[in-house]
C-alpha cells in the first residue's frame, strides 16, 4: 500500500539536506509546517500518474513568513539567517558551470585556476571531457588543488538514457556511464553527479518523453546501491527542452528520491514554455544542484521568443527569484550557465506544437505567457566583423559570466566570499 | 453539398420578454425557424399532461419542433435550486415534459465557473452529476430521450464533459454543444466541436469575441458573424459531425466576462486543463478587437431596452444564418 503523500517539507540542517515527507501513515522527524494545506510553501499533490505543484505565488508569499518562524528551531540556521540579513548576503555558495565557457576548450586545472580567479565557491563541471584522466589519483590531486582555492568541485556528464537521441557511447552503456560518473563524484569529493535525459527532440521519439523517463528510471535504479555507497546523489537536470519541471518531478519519484535529485536549470525551463520562477516552486523539493542563467522572453509571432542571457539582464525578476530560492533550497549551490546570444521562438501558437506537449498543462503556460509579455524583442549576438569567430566566441562567453558572477555578488548578495 | 441543418433559438436569447411557450413557438414560426428550445422550466403555465400536449399540438401545426430543457442537475452546484425538488425528480420531470412535447433530448447544466473552486473541484461535481443521471437512466431510456448535458458558463471544457458523459452512459447521455461556453472555458469553439460534435445532440450557438487584456483576455458574445469564429468552417465540420443535430442560437451579447489567466490564482481552480486547449485560446484572443458592453441609454426604460436590444440580436442572428450560412430548412 503507498503512503498517502501529504506535504513535503523541506529543510537543511548544518548544510545538509533534511526533507521532510509527511505521510499518513508517517510522520519524521523535524517537521516544519510552514503554512495551512491549500497554501502550504511545499505542498505536492501526487497521484500514480501525477505530480503536480498546487504552491502558487500567493501561497509562497503567505508561506514566507512561517518559513522564517520555522528557522528558529534550529539556532544555527536562525543565527545564520539573522547574518545574512545584516550584510545582504544570502550565505548562498556561488559558481560557474564549465559549459558557459565552451569556446575555450579548458581543462579541469585551468578551470578551477578560473573559477579561483572570479572569488567563486563551487565548480561545477559538467563535461568528462574535461579531465585528462578518469583515474582516482589525478581526480583526488584535482579535489586538493581546488580545496586549497577554496572551492568544492560538483561533477556531470551527459546523457544516461539510452534511447535518447542524445545519447553518447563514449562512455559504455548508460549504466556504465553513470557507474563511473559516480566513482569520479566520489574521488572529485562532489556530492552530485549531473545527468540529463536527452532534448527537446525526445519528445517526439516512439513513446514520447514518458518512454525515455521510464528508461532512465531503469538506468538510475540499476545503479541505486553504487549511488547510496558512494553517498553521490544523481542530479537530474530538465535539460534542452526535454522534461518539464513536473515530469522531472515524476522521474525522480519513479526512480527514489533517497538517491537521485534535481539539477535545476532555470534557463531550460523557458524552453519548456515555464516561468523559471514556476518551475523553481515545483523542483525546489528536489534540487540538489543547479544550472542558472536569465532569460529574456518576448512574445514573437507563433508564441514566444526565448534568448538566454547574462544574469540581470533578461525578463525574470532575479531578487524575487533568489529570494524564493534562499527559502525554498537553503545549502543548494548557484551555479551560472551562461548561454548566450541566440534566440529560439517556441511556436506554440501552432496547432501542431502540442503533439511533443500532449499532458502540457495550461496554468504553465498561462504563466510563461505573462513573463512574455514583460519582454521586449531582442536581436540575436553576432561576432564583430572580421574578428576570429572562435576568439570572439571566447571573448564573449567570458564577458557573459564574469559579468554574472559579478551580479550574482554585488546586487543577489550571492557567494560566500 | 453539404446537408442542411435545423436552425431555431434557446428562448434564453430573448429572456427579457419572460415569454411562455405558446408565445415563444408563435414568435419562432414568424421568424420561419424549424425548432426552438424551451430551456427554461418557467415558460410552462402548467406542467399537466393536457397542457403540454396542447403545446405540442400548437408546435405541430407551426411547423416548430420543440426541444426541452432545464438547469442544473448537480445537487453540490451553487446553481442548483433545491427548491424545485431533488436533481433526480427535477430530471424525471423534465424527461416527461420532454417525451409529452416530442422533444428527444432534455437539455441541463452542471453548474457554473464558480463550480471549478468548490470542495473537490470540478471533478467533485461531475462525480456527483454522474450519479444523478445514472438514477435516471431507465426513465430516460424508456421515454426515448437523452439527456443533453451542456458545456455551460465556463464550468466543463470538452474534454472534462465528455468525460462526464462516457462515465453515464453516451447510450442515454449526450452533450448540448454551447460555441459561446467554450470561450468561456478557455477553448477556441472550432476545437470544441472537434471534441463535443459526435456528442452533440442539441447546441447552443452564438459568436464570441476574445481579446487581449493587461490581466489576459475579455470576452464578449456577440450577434452571429459580428464576433472572431470563423462560421463557415465551424458549421462545414457540424455537417460533418453531427449532422441531425439542430443549431438553436442562444444569443447573449453584450456582457463583458474577464478571464484573467495572467493572474497566477486564476490557474488553481483549472489544474488538468490543458496546453493543447488554451493555446488555440489565447491565439484566438490575439485575433480579436475590444467591443463596447451593451449599455442603456440615458433615461430609457431597462426593460424595453433589454427586450428590443435582445430581440434584433437575436433576428439579426438568423438573418445571418439563413443568408450568410445557409442553415435552415424553411426558407428565409
Amino acid at each position: 500500500m503507498r503512503s498517502q503523500f501529504l506535504g513535503a517539507y523541506l529543510f537543511r540542517h548544518s548544510g545538509d539536506p533534511v526533507a521532510v515527507s509527511v505521510c499518513a501513515r508517517s510522520i519524521s522527524l523535524y517537521v516544519i509546517p510552514v503554512g495551512k494545506a491549500e497554501g502550504n510553501l511545499l505542498l505536492h499533490e501526487r497521484t500514480m500518474n501525477s505530480t503536480r505543484s498546487k504552491t502558487t505565488r500567493r501561497a509562497f508569499l503567505q508561506s514566507a513568513a512561517a518559513a522564517a518562524a520555522g528557522l528558529a528551531i534550529f539556532p544555527g540556521a536562525a543565527a545564520q539567517a539573522a547574518s545574512s540579513s545584516a550584510t545582504g548576503k544570502r550565505n548562498i555558495k556561488l559558481g560557474l558551470d564549465n559549459f558557459s565557457v565552451r569556446a575555450l576548450g579548458w581543462k579541469a586545472g585551468q578551470l578551477i585556476d578560473y573559477a579561483a580567479s572570479l572569488q567563486t565557491d563551487s565548480l561545477f563541471i559538467t563535461d568528462l571531457n574535461a579531465f585528462e584522466k578518469f583515474e582516482d589519483d589525478y581526480l583526488q590531486d584535482l579535489r586538493k588543488k581546488a580545496a586549497d582555492q577554496g572551492l568544492q568541485i560538483q561533477l556531470g556528464s551527459w546523457s544516461v538514457c539510452p534511447t535518447s537521441k542524445a545519447f553518447k557511447k563514449d562512455w559504455g552503456s548508460a549504466e556504465e556511464h553513470l557507474r563511473l560518473g559516480i566513482r569520479m563524484a566520489k574521488s572529485l569529493g562532489s556530492p552530485v553527479f549531473r545527468v540529463v535525459l536527452g532534448t527537446g527532440e525526445d519528445r517526439l521519439s516512439p513513446g514520447g518523453i514518458e518512454e525515455r523517463i521510464s528508461d532512465t528510471i531503469g538506468v538510475c535504479k540499476t545503479c541505486r546501491k553504487d549511488a547510496l555507497d558512494a553517498g553521490v546523489k544523481i542530479a537530474v537536470e530538465n535539460h534542452a527542452g526535454d522534461m518539464q519541471a513536473w515530469e522531472l518531478v515524476m522521474l525522480i519519484e519513479g526512480a527514489g528520491k533517497e538517491y537521485v535529485g534535481a539539477n535545476m536549470d532555470s534557463g531550460n525551463a523557458c524552453w519548456t514554455f515555464e516561468d523559471p520562477a514556476s518551475s523553481l516552486e515545483i523542483l525546489a523539493p528536489y534540487v540538489i544542484t543547479t544550472s542558472l542563467r536569465d532569460s529574456a522572453v518576448w512574445e514573437s509571432a507563433n508564441g514566444a521568443t526565448v534568448q538566454w542571457t547574462a544574469m540581470g539582464e533578461g525578463t525574470v525578476d532575479l531578487k524575487a527569484y533568489f529570494d524564493k530560492f534562499a527559502a525554498l533550497c537553503p545549502g543548494v549551490p548557484v551555479h551560472i550557465e551562461t548561454i548566450s546570444g541566440f534566440n529560439r521562438e517556441l511556436q506554440y501558437l501552432k496547432p501542431e506544437f502540442w503533439k511533443a506537449w500532449p499532458k502540457a498543462r495550461a496554468s504553465d503556460l498561462g504563466k510563461f505567457i505573462a513573463l512574455a509579455k514583460q519582454g521586449k524583442p531582442r536581436e540575436p549576438w553576432k561576432a564583430p566583423a572580421g574578428k576570429d569567430r572562435k576568439l570572439a566566441d571566447q571573448e564573449y562567453q567570458k564577458d557573459q559570466i564574469e559579468r554574472s558572477i559579478k551580479y550574482c555578488k554585488e546586487t543577489l548578495g550571492l557567494g560566500l566570499k | 453539398m453539404a446537408p442542411k441543418l435545423k436552425l431555431g433559438f434557446d428562448n434564453y436569447a430573448i429572456r427579457a420578454f419572460a415569454w411562455k411557450a405558446p408565445q415563444l413557438l408563435e414568435y419562432a414560426a414568424s421568424l420561419n425557424l424549424d425548432t426552438v428550445l424551451l430551456s427554461d422550466p418557467d415558460v410552462y403555465e402548467s406542467t399537466a399532461e393536457p397542457y403540454l400536449k396542447e403545446i405540442k399540438s400548437r408546435a405541430d401545426d407551426l411547423g416548430v419542433e420543440i426541444q426541452v430543457g432545464m438547469l442544473s442537475i448537480c445537487p453540490g452546484s451553487k446553481m442548483f435550486d433545491p427548491r424545485r425538488g431533488t436533481a433526480e425528480e427535477q430530471l424525471k420531470l423534465t424527461i416527461r415534459i420532454a417525451r409529452t412535447l416530442g422533444s428527444s433530448v432534455a437539455r441541463c447544466v452542471l453548474g457554473h465557473v464558480d463550480d471549478r473552486k468548490s470542495n473537490g473541484g470540478i471533478e467533485a461535481r461531475i462525480a456527483e452529476t454522474v450519479r444523478v443521471l445514472k438514477n435516471v437512466r431507465g426513465n430516460a431510456l424508456d421515454a426515448g430521450v437523452k439527456i443533453a448535458v451542456e458545456n455551460h458558463a465556463g464550468d466543463m471544457q470538452a474534454w472534462e464533459l465528455i468525460t462526464l458523459i462516457e462515465e453515464a452512459g453516451r447510450d442515454f447521455v449526450g452533450a448540448t454543444m454551447d460555441s459561446g461556453n467554450a470561450t468561456w472555458g478557455l477553448e477556441d469553439p472550432l476545437h470544441n466541436l472537434e471534441l463535443l460534435g459526435s456528442y452533440a445532440v442539441t447546441t447552443g450557438i452564438r459568436d464570441s469575441t476574445v481579446w487581449e487584456t493587461p490581466d489576459g483576455g475579455m470576452l464578449q458574445w456577440t450577434a452571429m458573424g459580428e464576433g472572431t469564429v470563423d462560421w463557415k468552417r465551424y458549421f462545414a465540420r457540424f455537417a460533418d459531425l453531427c449532422p441531425d443535430t439542430p443549431v438553436q442560437l442562444e444569443i447573449i451579447s453584450g456582457r463583458p466576462i474577464p478571464i484573467p489567466y495572467l493572474r497566477d490564482e486564476f490557474w488553481d481552480p483549472y489544474p488538468k486543463a490543458r496546453h493543447r486547449e488554451f493555446m488555440r485560446f489565447a491565439a484566438l484572443a490575439k485575433r480579436g478587437s475590444p467591443k463596447k458592453p451593451f449599455t442603456v441609454a440615458p433615461g430609457a426604460d431597462t426593460k424595453s431596452a433589454e427586450q428590443e436590444f435582445q430581440k434584433a440580436e437575436l433576428e439579426r442572428s438568423v438573418r445571418y444564418c439563413k443568408k450568410v450560412l445557409g442553415l435552415g430548412l424553411k426558407p428565409g
